[in-house]
């Protein structure tokens, strides 16, 4: 194994909800190599549980495109249940839970260069970059795919499964891959629009010697500024180094 | 731009139903004699309520995302959902969603996945039943929803702009509600104008009229006066109507006429479609 994963995260709800109302998640394999997020929807009856299943899965036992309707069916099997205490929570309850998913793993290739693939369903994105350079933008190209309807998938075997897209490149050591929900996804590719260096910006605010709290104050001080809507927001960024190079 | 602000616990919407409950009321839908046009609204009511309580319901609570309200005009003034009137006619959708007046079990027919359909028993809960007697104080009406509105944006002034869904099956009885119904269209949240929506159930056989922009093509006084204490549907909600297939030009008012059953559950759910998250 010629390189490994350092591999920060932060995440903040929606202001005006707590901690535990935030339903986005993030799931990391350091030792597989992996990470994945999740974004549950807000319309979902525990989409942020559902989340969590999603991003686990996709890093304990990645999907690949030949098996991915089995592996949402497993993924099913052990989406969180409820017991039903009113006529509410039953009728909601059947209709599910609801999320999207972004996974990547980063490997050894056979000439020694180092190859990630990755799978996405909705508007949670991938970038990857080396310096100040853009390489590759995953799965959405441009802001106007930004919608209050990405897609999603759903807790219930009921709902069909949705076509993910996938995407596989090759990096080198000292990339760094930012996995982003839509909010703050959406704040990156207008940041980069405007010649802006947000890598720098998310660097800073994942620094390890930064408290949590540092990344909430700088989303909020983006929110007040009208530059983020107002979502549950979460960054995992992933920087390759060679073995021996972690800090 | 107006029609964009976020519906929070902190800052919800308001949703308030003007019912005609006169005589009239207890006559079938015109086309549908097994209906009574009281019992058929009624119903498209109680599923409208049904599915905001889905929408904001989570399994750590319901969250108040709207307050609801209904005002029944007959011959006197009435209101339902455990509101009072004048001034606490709203009430929160966490407090509807735990008490409806009752539970029924009611059949419905589904596909059955191999061409034939099967009886399914679904629960429909009941918070506001038909009432039809007198005459129609839509005029009445209409200055309680201005008291009541009024009230509901000096408590939330940044919330998303209140809707007023009047739903009714002749002229009113009292007075022009015109006036009235012009000044609460003066109303607005930092968001933008209160929305009135109008819907004027049918009283012959003929296919609904949906959301026409151009006045003249109304024959009588009084469908003009509907269509002009109509809200010319927000951007957003245009194409809401478009999506669902309705031909839609710009201008054109929140209004249906000639409703039939259909029409009062297509209308109700364009009126009440917020186009903005909910947080």
């Amino acid at each position: 194994m010629s390189f490994v994963l350092d591999i920060r995260v932060r995440t903040t709800p929606k202001a005006g909800n707590s901690e535990s109302q935030n339903e986005d998640a993030a799931a990391l394999g350091p030792k597989l190599r992996r990470v994945a997020i999740a974004d549950g929807a807000s319309e979902g009856w525990q989409s942020g549980p559902w989340a969590r299943v999603l991003a686990a899965e996709c890093v304990r036992t990645p999907p690949t495109p030949e098996s991915f309707a089995e592996w949402v069916a497993a993924a099913r099997a052990k989406a969180p249940k409820t017991e039903a205490t009113s006529w509410y929570a039953e009728e909601k309850a059947a209709l599910g839970s609801f999320a999207t998913l972004l996974g990547v793993g980063f490997e050894d290739a056979k000439d020694g260069g180092i190859r990630w693939r990755a799978v996405a369903i909705g508007d949670s994105c991938l970038f990857h970059v080396r310096g100040e350079k853009l390489l590759a933008k995953f799965p959405v190209e441009s802001l106007g795919d930004f919608s209050n309807r990405p897609k999603l998938v759903g807790s219930e075997t009921t709902q069909p499964v949705p076509e993910p897209d996938w995407f596989a490149g090759r990096g080198e050591l000292n990339d760094v891959f930012y996995l982003l929900t839509d909010a703050l996804a959406e704040w990156y590719l207008r940041e980069r629009g405007a010649n802006a260096r947000p890598d720098q910006e998310l660097d800073r605010v994942t620094e390890s010697s930064r408290p949590p709290a540092a990344f909430a104050d700088w989303i909020k001080s983006l929110r007040d500024a009208k530059a983020l809507k107002n979502d549950d927001c979460t960054v995992v960024r992933v920087e390759l180094l060679p073995l021996q190079g972690l800090p | 731009m107006p029609y964009s602000a976020e519906i929070s616990r902190t800052n919800p919407a308001c949703i308030l139903i003007l019912i005609d409950q006169s005589k009239s009321m207890d006559e079938s839908f015109a086309g549908q004699p097994d209906k009574l046009k009281s019992e058929g609204v009624a119903d498209a009511v109680n599923r409208l309520i049904q599915n905001m309580v889905l929408k904001c319901a989570k399994i750590d609570g319901v969250r108040d995302y709207f307050h609801v309200g209904i005002i029944g005009y007959g011959g006197k003034l009435t209101t339902g959902l455990g509101g009072k009137l004048p001034d606490e006619v709203l009430v929160p959708i966490s407090k509807l969603a735990d008490k409806p007046l009752r539970v029924e079990n009611r059949s419905r027919l589904v596909e059955d996945g191999a061409g034939g359909t099967i009886e399914q028993t679904i629960k429909f809960p009941v918070w506001y039943d038909p009432v039809a007697t007198g005459r129609t104080l839509m005029h009445a009406a209409f200055e309680a929803a201005e008291l009541i509105v009024s009230s509901f944006i000096l408590s939330y002034p940044e919330s998303y702009p209140p809707i007023i869904l009047n739903i009714t099956d002749g002229k009113p009885s009292d007075a022009n509600p015109l006036p009235v119904a012009t000044r609460l269209k003066q109303l607005a949240s930092a968001d933008g104008p209160v929305m009135i929506f109008n819907l004027l159930l049918s009283a012959e056989p003929k296919p609904p009229i949906y959301f026409i922009d151009d006045e003249s093509l109304l024959l009588d006084t009084y469908s003009k006066l509907l269509f002009r204490m109509s809200t010319a549907l927000p951007p957003k909600l245009l194409e809401a109507a478009r999506a669902d297939g309705f031909v839609v030009n710009p201008g054109a008012r929140g209004v249906v006429f000639n409703a039939d059953l259909v029409a009062v559950v297509r209308f109700l759910d364009i009126g009440t479609r917020v186009t903005t998250k909910m947080r």
